[in-house]
């Protein structure tokens, strides 16, 4: 009898290793291989929840793990209606128990193989046809955890080189310079504000600035390929836009009604007045940025305040002996009156306009400045586009010139102000952190990032669609026969138990 | 015997875990005492707990001992151990999922659990760190009346109505006219703070049009201007002019953003002066002593009128005795003059009180996590011992009962009460049924 007991309490055990040992362990390495795609960006676009200390992932990455535990369920719901259908045969519910974990096991597996198979080629070939490496099937369904891990570290380097440093991007206030709001876009991973453009705030995701990478470059080489020089035609562009008084861009700037735009479905982000709201006298946006008025008030303070600082006028013979001052006085400069329109005459005067030109333009041939080049100059840095009113390329009808125009001016412009330059510009053109105490990287050529952003799309679409599978696929084809077998053992073990209990024989009333 | 052991393993358990977490709060309670209670806030609620935990103990320890019966003691042993754990690990582990929000909230995001977790000694260092130096600064520019020992101020710390006052009322300046005034102009700051602070940042955070609330007075007794020239050997103390008494020791003031990040700006000119021929780096650097003091003043003057940063942004110029390299422009803010400290570090001085409060629920937290399973244990370990105390007794008590009950049972022959033993399967049970029923006919 204590024999009998002990046999039943082993067996016991015994059984419920054996199930653990089935689909609960398939699941759970599921898990682990699925490890590599929750931690990638682009398979599971960053996505990581949290609530309190509590980590939890959503994201195409788990999908793996819930088809393994869905399979896991429909046995479970099959050995439910096994113990409800057949009451009698043991061996019978042990055979159809195990046949039913044999079709779950190998059917994903077909499906996959046969039906999946032929979606990944298609894929496959329609990226080979335009360049683009992919690996093949059989590759990337055993070492997806090795090709998403090498494709995180190529992800980490790219964020290092534009500074980014949130695979979703970041805004540093929900709020622009003006008071407008802007509104998060989860899919886009950004922050847009009312004209559609990005937050003042706002530093690229990866998905924008891969974006942002894409637009310019690719319009940048068609517009190569057929003998065309993009930069070129875009300034033509705006300039025709801007001197043409009938062209969509001086209309809007008008407030004219809508229905003399050439634009289909163009509609004003408030009213018609927006532009003139923003810009004109007391404008909203004109509070943001060094406005002529500024500028001139500034230069007043200036030669207010240097007029009345006695050390200049004994420094200034030694600036004579270096520069030829002629008869210039430049104390009688020095007073409130200082203005821009002063300094350019006393550059001119001096002879130095063709230099400076040369400085910013080295094929320039003008010998003289004008306060239109100053202004040219600080614009890069104080120029404050209004997020309630729409920017000139809005009104670009080639969509790949607008494109680019919006490219060039997220990555050159809008990357300098946060500190994530795209674009580089110049001889030796940086990228990335470019701030008052740094000075950026060297920035990637051309084609290195137009190969970089292939690589990463083809690896987002297969990645994405495959890579799950695969985990499942690899840890069914490993176990599956072994989980078979697990299930059957824990089936036999329970008709071993009952069969241990029918030996007890019982003395009547001993417990 | 049994009692002193009980008394023992009762003492292991909560009281231990009380020894231990106290022990750990020793550099929170020094840091923070001058803040009164709120710093306290831990053991108070490690000290409810403990309560919750006695009273249980107290009803369960009595019960057991009136009854005398084993059922009672085994309830009252799960009873003990319930709350054991409820009250370590088991509220905790719902207040850490509450927590980190509300801790992100009382800081503006500026303090984070993930930060604090395991780092509260050294957290509650840099708070309390935080109060000293308000306090050298203020007693450096006067704020804080120099007849009394700075010593004594240090002392009194939070406790000191002065000391009180001006934390307060002059955050209260530096948080509406300077970090509100900025960020309600836009990402500036955050970006400045973050380590992009661009050109074009820098532009729109010296001309951006700030809503200022004129009327809000900062108290300073004395304007503490730094030197235009400084040298690099020379003691950071002598840095600054003598005091000159203000006009009015309650007029606003105006913050540039240097006063937000609080540290100064170096822009070196070293590297050029050390190519420079020996000659003329003579001549250089006497002509930067001469007319350095004047020009560096009207620059002073340009950047604080209100038409351009309107602010002082206190430029100065460094000679490097020591070092050619270390000669350079210098920005200092105006912080240190002032009295107050940088804006991150004076927002958490301003709710230094709430902090330490938080802080101090960190090692309570910690180690109840830990120590909660020697509670359960320990509990488990009483519950035992009383279980013990209960069946000694009743074998005494019971011997006679229990062999009478036997004979009874059996002339009663067949009784089929044992069947409703939880521990049968239903199969045993039908099985056992089957099987006596068999008997039965034969």
């Amino acid at each position: 009898m204590l024999k009998l007991r002990r046999n039943i309490t082993a067996a016991r055990i015994f059984q419920i290793l054996f199930y653990a040992l089935g689909f609960p362990l398939i699941v759970h390495l599921v898990l682990v291989s699925s490890g590599p795609l929750i931690d990638n960006g682009l398979v599971n676009s960053g996505e990581q929840q949290l609530i309190g200390t509590i980590n939890y992932y959503t994201g195409p990455a788990v999908m793996g793990i819930y088809y393994g535990l869905a399979i896991w369920a429909i046995f479970i719901v099959g050995q439910l209606l096994l113990k409800l259908l057949v009451r009698k045969n043991r061996w019978t519910r042990t055979a159809i128990a195990v046949v039913l974990a044999a079709i779950i096991i190998v059917g994903p597996i077909l499906y996959i193989d046969f039906l999946k198979k032929p979606e990944y080629d298609q894929l496959q070939a329609s990226f080979t046809e335009r360049g683009i490496e992919v690996q093949t099937w059989g590759k990337s369904a055993s070492k997806f955890g090795e090709f998403t891990e090498d494709n995180q570290a190529d992800i980490d380097a790219f964020m290092r080189t534009y500074n980014i440093q949130k695979f979703n991007g970041k805004n540093y206030s929900t709020m622009n310079s003006d008071g407008s709001l802007s509104i998060e876009n989860k899919e886009d991973a950004a922050w847009y504000s009312p004209n559609g453009m990005y937050a003042d705030g706002y530093v690229f995701s990866f998905k924008q600035a891969n974006k942002v990478l894409k637009d310019y470059y690719s319009n940048k080489a068609a517009y190569e390929a057929e003998g065309k020089n993009i930069e070129i035609e875009l300034q033509q562009e705006l300039e025709q836009l801007e001197s043409n008084p009938s062209s969509d861009w001086n209309k809007y700037k008008n407030g004219a009604s809508e229905s003399s735009f050439s634009m289909e479905d163009f509609s004003y982000i408030t009213d018609s007045d927006e532009y003139e709201a923003a810009y004109g006298e007391d404008g909203s946006a004109r509070k943001y940025y060094l406005t002529e008025e500024r500028l001139a008030q500034v230069l007043s303070v200036l030669g207010r305040e240097l007029g009345e600082n006695e050390s200049i006028g004994s420094l200034l013979p030694a600036i004579g002996s270096f520069i030829d001052l002629g008869e210039l006085d430049i104390m009688s400069l020095l007073n409130e009156d200082l203005s821009l329109e002063i300094l350019v005459d006393v550059v001119n005067g001096l002879g130095l306009g063709g230099t400076l030109r040369q400085l910013i333009d080295p094929e320039s041939t003008e010998t003289e400045i004008d306060e239109a080049f100053v202004f040219g100059l600080l614009a890069n840095f104080s120029s404050y586009q209004s997020p309630m009113t729409y920017p000139v390329f809005y009104f670009i009808e080639d969509e790949g010139l607008r494109d680019f125009a919006y490219a060039n001016y997220y990555a050159k412009i809008h990357g300098a102000k946060i500190g994530s330059v795209l674009v580089g510009t110049g001889e030796s053109p940086k990228v990335g952190h470019i701030t008052m105490d740094a000075s950026g990287v060297p920035a990637p050529s051309q084609e290195e990032v137009l190969a970089t952003l292939d690589e990463f799309e083809a690896f987002e679409t297969i990645s994405q669609k495959f890579y799950p599978l695969f985990a499942l696929r690899e840890n069914l084809v490993k176990f599956g026969a072994f989980a078979t077998l697990c299930v059957f053992a824990a089936y036999a073990l329970t008709i071993y138990i009952d069969k241990q209990y029918s030996k007890l024989t019982l003395k009547a009333g001993v417990k | 015997m049994k009692t002193f052991i009980k008394i023992l393993l009762f003492i292991l358990g909560f009281p231990a875990l009380i020894g231990l977490a106290v022990y750990s709060s020793i550099t929170v309670f020094q840091e923070g005492q001058s803040y009164g209670f709120l710093t306290f806030a831990g053991v108070l609620v490690l000290a409810l707990f403990f309560i919750a935990y006695l009273i249980t103990f107290i009803v369960t320890e009595v019960k057991a001992k009136k009854s005398k019966s084993k059922k009672v003691a085994q309830k009252g042993m799960v009873a003990l151990v319930l709350v054991a754990f409820i009250f370590t690990g088991g509220l905790w582990i719902i207040i850490d999922v509450l927590l980190p929000d509300i801790l992100d909230d009382a800081t503006s995001g500026t303090l984070l659990f993930d930060d604090v977790r395991e780092n509260y000694k050294v957290q509650a260092e840099v708070n309390g760190q935080l109060l000293e130096d308000f306090i050298v600064r203020n007693y450096a520019n006067e704020n804080l009346d120099n007849s009394i020992a700075l010593e004594t101020y240090l002392q009194e710390g939070y406790k000191n109505e002065r000391v009180k006052f001006l934390i307060h009322e002059n955050f209260t300046a530096l948080d509406t006219n300077g970090y509100k005034a900025f960020t309600g102009t836009g990402p500036w700051v955050g970006l400045a703070d973050a380590d992009r602070l661009t050109i074009p940042v820098l532009i729109h955070l010296l001309f951006n049009e700030k809503e200022i609330d004129e009327t809000l007075p900062f108290y300073l007794e004395f304007d503490r201007i730094p030197k235009e020239i400084i040298y690099d050997d020379m003691d950071p103390d002598k840095y600054y002019y003598g005091n000159v008494e203000r006009d009015d020791p309650e007029a606003g003031v105006s913050w540039s953003v240097l006063d937000m990040a609080g540290s100064p700006m170096e822009i070196s000119l070293g590297g050029m002066l050390v190519d420079m021929d020996p000659g003329l780096r003579t001549l250089v650097l006497s002509l930067i002593e001469s007319l350095g003091p004047s020009l560096v003043g009207t620059l002073r003057d340009i950047v604080a009128d209100p038409d351009v940063a309107g602010a002082p942004i206190y430029l100065g110029i460094k000679i490097g005795r020591e070092d050619i390299e270390n000669t350079g422009i210098i920005l200092m803010p105006s912080n240190e003059s002032r009295g107050v400290l940088d804006y991150k570090a004076n927002a958490w001085l301003d709710s230094n009180n709430l902090l330490f409060a938080v802080v101090s629920l960190f090692p309570i937290r910690l180690w109840l996590y830990i120590w909660g399973a020697m509670v359960i244990a320990m509990s488990v370990a009483i519950g035992a011992i009383r279980m013990k105390e209960a069946k000694e007794e009743d074998e005494v008590q019971n011997e006679e009962e229990q062999n009478f009950s036997y004979r009874e049972f059996q002339h009663t022959e067949y009784d089929d009460s044992d069947l409703d033993d939880p521990n049968l399967s239903p199969y045993e049970k039908a099985y056992f049924k089957a099987q006596r029923e068999r008997i039965r006919k034969a």
